[in-house]
């Protein structure tokens, strides 16, 4: 290589070298002439954080809050101190934090490790704390670095954890499913997932804000927001419920419950079994306003508090041995009605000329169906004697209603679709096997029919599943015991408590079928302007002859009034002069007690016993007796006498919402009538 | 050389092609020059984990080892391909450039229509999982290719001959450009005059060329050849103002001034691994990319920066030895060319962390994460012990 070459191969070198060492110049003056071991303050960067507003408020009919707001101030630890390596840091705040907060450090530290968080996410330590917490955290804020206050809204319910849980619904925090749904939410917000809460999610979140802040490298919010755009809080939601009343309607449900589970289980003594109380599970109670299907009060049981934080007690709410308090039993719950529905048949005897009003049955405790096909006999606990349609409504003669039954039966079979069809066709007239449009999640129920039958059967099959009694023919085929038992509100047919009472409100009001309303109002806060949701008619003119009406009104009144009414001892020292009550009880069989059930062991005897369904409906209130205002239903599951259980229940119910003194109920007189 | 016999005998060496054990191939292996970008690509594996593991993706999966993953494989495929090149007898390129320099240009061509890019530039195409990025291909080609332009024509640089080498680097240097890629252009630029002074351009002549350079780039800014964010990238180094708020500096002056923040975050001794706040919190954009450096300066301080420039000067001496200790000018001016590839882009990278130089889209090599880069550097240290072993 010639000597020309080597010196310009040196120059490259020398510059090379050149650069080299003004590199190493440069990195000495920055990292240790100016290092600077703390990060700056003012290295600050901008993000975007959005909140959601203030949700709206659920309201009683009188504007009392039921569900509102409050702020909870949370303790968040910043991204640094989540940050798993950074171990000198967690060494000397860990245990620091956890003797402020009153946890372990383990506690701290799982909170910290919070994988829901992402890693450069702030994530809460701590929730709900004390004043001590908040004054020493934003007076001593240098002691306690990479922690914060935040405050949170939550949702606070200052008239009573207790008031209508299953109405009010609750919230939970957004999740991927929701944000797929619904892109605009905000991936750190809430949803209603159940209840009013749910159904009128979009009415009551509001807009979220947004507030563009400083953020320093450890992610820690600096100062005040640089810019803000402040949202909108939700629209309040007014309920037609009265929280006084619900508060009593809940009250007395639970202290009928617990009535009933101190009573001899008469089922059980009959089959041979003395000494086991009802289990009494649950149930649920209803008030409508009939003159627009408002609904007063919503009561189900077993019950919950109201929580912000209901994912707390999943464990409890989901365990099956609790009978499932998240159900709102008046709406979901599907229910044989028994006597109750004799509302229905006794209408469509007359209708169709089954019977006139005035005619006498013998009732002699059995019936014999007339069917060439099948002669099943029909029991009947009680022997009512001779009765006319207003004595069978007050004793509920179950052989009047059972001959009713059978008749039509005779009806559909000679091909007569009208007639054979009465009760079915009188019963969806009335609400019944449709969803009455409520504002929350309902059943239909059922209403059955040879061609509901069919398809069931033809399902089943299908599925691979034999029909259910297959041993038994007549299941298979529409059989004359098929119309027999839905005559008196057995067999296939599944109503709602809420359907029940609506149909009862229909024939108090005169043949107006209300869509049951639980919310009267919307109201935007910030202007106040109200949205008035209209009450709707789900069917209007409904028709009963007026000698009809008046002959089942008087037999409805029987019921509480005289002595050989079902209710007549629930009803004793009640002062009917002052105030009207119709009622009408019902005792749904729900299969029955099998030895096989019974258990040796003390306290598990029961579990798989079922028991009868104790109804009661009332209908009472108001100025005009031929129209009364209100509709009370109540129901206990395997809680027996519809009389002796729902009854009381419905007593109380009334006697609150008529001013009258309650009458307790283990003082109301035991009878044994159905 | 000294190395002889004394080598680890655990490595079976292929056999012999044409000499004796006292001349195995090993035995002519630079192993110096091999520790320096062996060291500096370890290094690089653990801050690009280090920087990257413990953010998410935009979808919000946490990154992990996903990219430090992709970059070990980057560094096998690279020590193949450097052997590979090393086996190769690079003689042949003398007359093979111009074949290789023709089957470049339209890649580079190609990549302006069908690639695919990010932040204004369209400089790689995606070959299913993987991208190829022909840039970093061409700056090797482009000094093999005036290499043996020179060589060819050694002694007669005239300046007819120096306009013909001036218009071979221009081509592709104006294809990456138009790539949106200016770093590139510069260290092709650079490279070609290292190529050219060794070659024995007169003086007056880089003179001339440095003038015409100069006036190039200056009426490329002029006539709005550069969108305004890479206007910004350029300048960014000239207004530093340490106090001034986030929101009133556009995107280049943010990122240059968390780089720095974070080089001035790590002091003497760092932060330590995994430990830098800024590095784990994503402050800095592009940090397991362009920005690696800045990791390396806030979680091992500079005590770490000092010895990966030592490393990186440990890399330019040892190619720049062999360029002087051969007697093929060809090999030599190869060597020289990637003494000012390696030099400049540390240069221009480092610089840029720092503040000293502008912002362009350089990686910083054997340590920024990206394959095609890694695979060419690898291959260009395996062509550099190819031209020591046939010294």
């Amino acid at each position: 290589m010639p000597d020309t070459s080597r010196v310009r191969l040196s120059i490259v070198g020398v510059v090379v070298m050149a650069l080299f060492c003004s590199l190493l110049a440069r990195l000495w003056f920055l990292q240790v002439r100016n290092s600077t071991t703390n990060v700056q303050i003012n290295d600050e960067s901008i993000r975007t954080v959005h909140n959601d507003s203030p949700r709206g408020l659920i309201l009683d009919r009188s504007g009392t809050v039921l569900a509102g707001n409050q702020v909870v101030w949370t303790v968040i630890a910043d991204p640094a101190l989540r940050n798993k390596n950074n171990a000198k840091l967690r060494a000397q705040m860990v245990p620091k934090l956890a003797r402020l907060l009153g946890e372990s450090d383990a506690q701290v530290t799982k909170a910290l490790n919070d994988e829901r968080v992402g890693p450069l996410q702030p994530a809460a330590i701590a929730q709900n704390v004390s004043p001590r917490v908040r004054t020493i955290l934003s007076e001593q804020s240098h002691d306690y670095p990479h922690v914060a206050l935040q405050a949170i809204d939550e949702r606070s319910y200052p008239a009573g954890a207790t008031v209508a849980p299953q109405v009010l619904g609750y919230t939970g925090l957004v999740d991927s499913a929701d944000l797929k749904r619904h892109p605009d939410y905000l991936s750190n917000g809430t949803i209603g997932r159940a209840g009013i809460e749910q159904v009128y999610d979009s009415e009551l979140r509001g807009t979220p804000s947004t507030a563009e802040v400083n953020v320093n490298p450890a992610g820690v919010v600096v100062g005040s927001p640089v810019h803000t755009i402040p949202g909108k809080p939700g629209h309040d939601v007014q309920l037609t419920i009265d929280a006084g009343v619900q508060r009593s309607v809940q009250q007395s449900l639970q202290a009928g419950i617990a009535q009933a589970q101190q009573e001899d289980n008469v089922d059980l003594v009959s089959a041979g079994f003395p000494g086991h109380t009802y289990r009494a599970p649950a149930g649920s109670a209803v008030v409508l306003d009939t003159t627009n299907g408002n609904v007063v009060a919503m009561a189900s049981y077993p019950t919950y508090p109201n929580s912000a934080n209901i994912s707390a007690e999943y464990n409890s709410l989901m365990n099956p041995h609790n009978d499932d308090p998240l159900l709102n039993r008046v709406t979901s719950g599907l229910y044989a009605p028994g006597s109750t529905f004799k509302l229905i048949t006794a209408q469509a005897a007359v209708d169709t000329g089954t019977r006139s009003i005035d005619q006498t049955i013998d009732d002699t405790g059995t019936y014999t169906a007339t069917s060439s096909l099948d002669h099943k006999q029909f029991g009947s606990p009680d022997k009512a004697g001779v009765v006319d349609l207003q004595e069978a409504i007050t004793k509920s003669s179950d052989v009047y209603f059972y001959g009713i039954g059978d008749l039509l039966y005779q009806q559909w079979a000679a091909g007569n679709k009208a007639s054979g069809y009465a009760i079915q066709n009188l019963a969806r007239d009335f609400g019944f096997g449709a969803k009455t449009k409520v504002d929350v999640d309902e059943s239909a129920g059922l209403v059955p029919d040879a061609e509901w039958r069919k398809a069931f059967v033809t399902h089943e099959h299908n599925l691979g599943i034999e029909p259910y009694k297959s041993n038994e023919q007549g299941y298979i085929q529409w059989e004359p015991g098929d119309n027999i038992n839905l005559s008196v509100g057995q067999g296939d047919l599944l109503v709602t408590p809420l359907q029940l009472a609506d149909a009862y409100a229909a024939f108090a009001n005169g043949g107006t079928l209300w869509q049951p309303r639980l919310v009267q109002k919307i109201v935007d806060p910030s202007n106040n302007s109200a949205k008035t949701i209209a009450t709707q008619a789900l069917r209007s003119g409904i028709n009963v002859r007026d000698d009809l009406r008046q002959a089942m009104l008087q037999g409805f009144q029987g019921v509480v009034q005289q002595t050989a009414g079902t209710a007549y001892a629930a009803f004793q020292g009640f002062n009917f002069n002052q105030n009207f009550v119709y009622g009408k009880t019902g005792t749904a069989q729900v299969g029955t007690p099998v030895p096989q059930c019974i258990s040796t062991t003390p306290g598990h005897q029961l579990d798989k016993c079922i028991g009868d369904t104790s109804w009661f409906v009332g209908m009472f209130g108001g100025s005009d007796q031929n129209h009364p205002r209100y509709v009370v239903v109540v129901n206990v599951e395997q809680g027996g006498f519809g009389g002796r259980i729902a009854a009381p229940v419905a007593r109380q119910i009334i006697e609150k919402m008529e001013h009258l003194p309650e009458t307790p109920i283990p003082d109301i007189p035991a009878s044994a009538d159905r | 050389m000294i190395l002889d016999q004394q080598l680890p005998t655990v490595v079976t060496p292929r056999p012999p092609r044409a000499v004796g054990l006292r001349n195995s191939p090993l035995a002519r292996v630079d192993w110096l020059l091999v520790f320096a970008a062996a060291g500096i690509s370890v290094l690089g594996l653990l801050m690009v984990y280090s920087s990257t593991h413990a953010h998410v993706f935009p979808n919000g999966a946490v990154i992990g080892s996903y990219y430090v993953k992709r970059q070990a494989l980057a560094l096998l495929v690279g020590l193949a391909a450097c052997g590979l090149a090393m086996a190769f007898d690079y003689t042949r390129l003398r007359e093979l450039w111009p074949l290789l320099y023709g089957l470049t240009l339209p890649l580079l061509l190609a990549v302006r229509f069908v690639g695919q890019g990010r932040g204004g530039t369209t400089a790689w195409f995606n070959v299913g999982p993987f991208q190829f990025q022909p840039s970093e291909l061409a700056k090797l080609v482009l000094i093999v290719s005036i290499a043996g332009y020179c060589h060819q024509h050694v002694g007669e640089l005239d300046a007819w001959r120096l306009g013909v080498a001036v218009v071979l680097a221009g081509i592709p240097m104006a294809l990456v450009f138009a790539q949106g890629d200016l770093g590139s252009m510069l260290v092709m630029g650079v490279c070609t005059v290292a190529v050219l002074v060794v070659a024995g351009l007169r003086p007056s002549h880089l003179v001339v060329l440095l003038l015409i350079s100069v006036s190039v780039l200056g009426a490329l800014v002029v006539s709005h050849s550069f969108e305004t964010y890479r206007l910004d990238r350029l300048t960014a180094f000239v207004n530093q103002n340490p106090s001034a708020r986030a929101v009133d500096l556009n995107n280049a002056q943010y990122t240059l001034r968390e780089s720095k923040a974070a080089i001035q975050h790590g002091g003497l001794e760092g932060q330590g691994y995994d430990e830098g706040q800024l590095t784990q919190l994503s402050f800095v954009p592009e940090q397991h990319t362009d920005f690696i450096f800045t990791a390396v300066g806030e979680e091992l301080g500079f005590v770490g920066g000092a010895v990966l420039l030592g490393l990186f000067a440990l890399l330019a001496w040892r190619i720049w030895r062999i360029a002087a200790g051969t007697a093929d000018l060809f090999g030599s001016l190869i060597c020289i060319g990637l003494v000012a590839l390696f030099a400049f882009q540390v240069f221009e990278n480092m610089g840029m962390t720092m503040g000293m130089m502008p912002i362009t889209g350089i990686p910083l090599p054997f340590m920024s994460y990206g394959g095609s880069a890694m695979i060419a550097y690898w291959a260009s240290v395996g062509l550099v012990l190819g031209i020591h072993f046939r010294r």
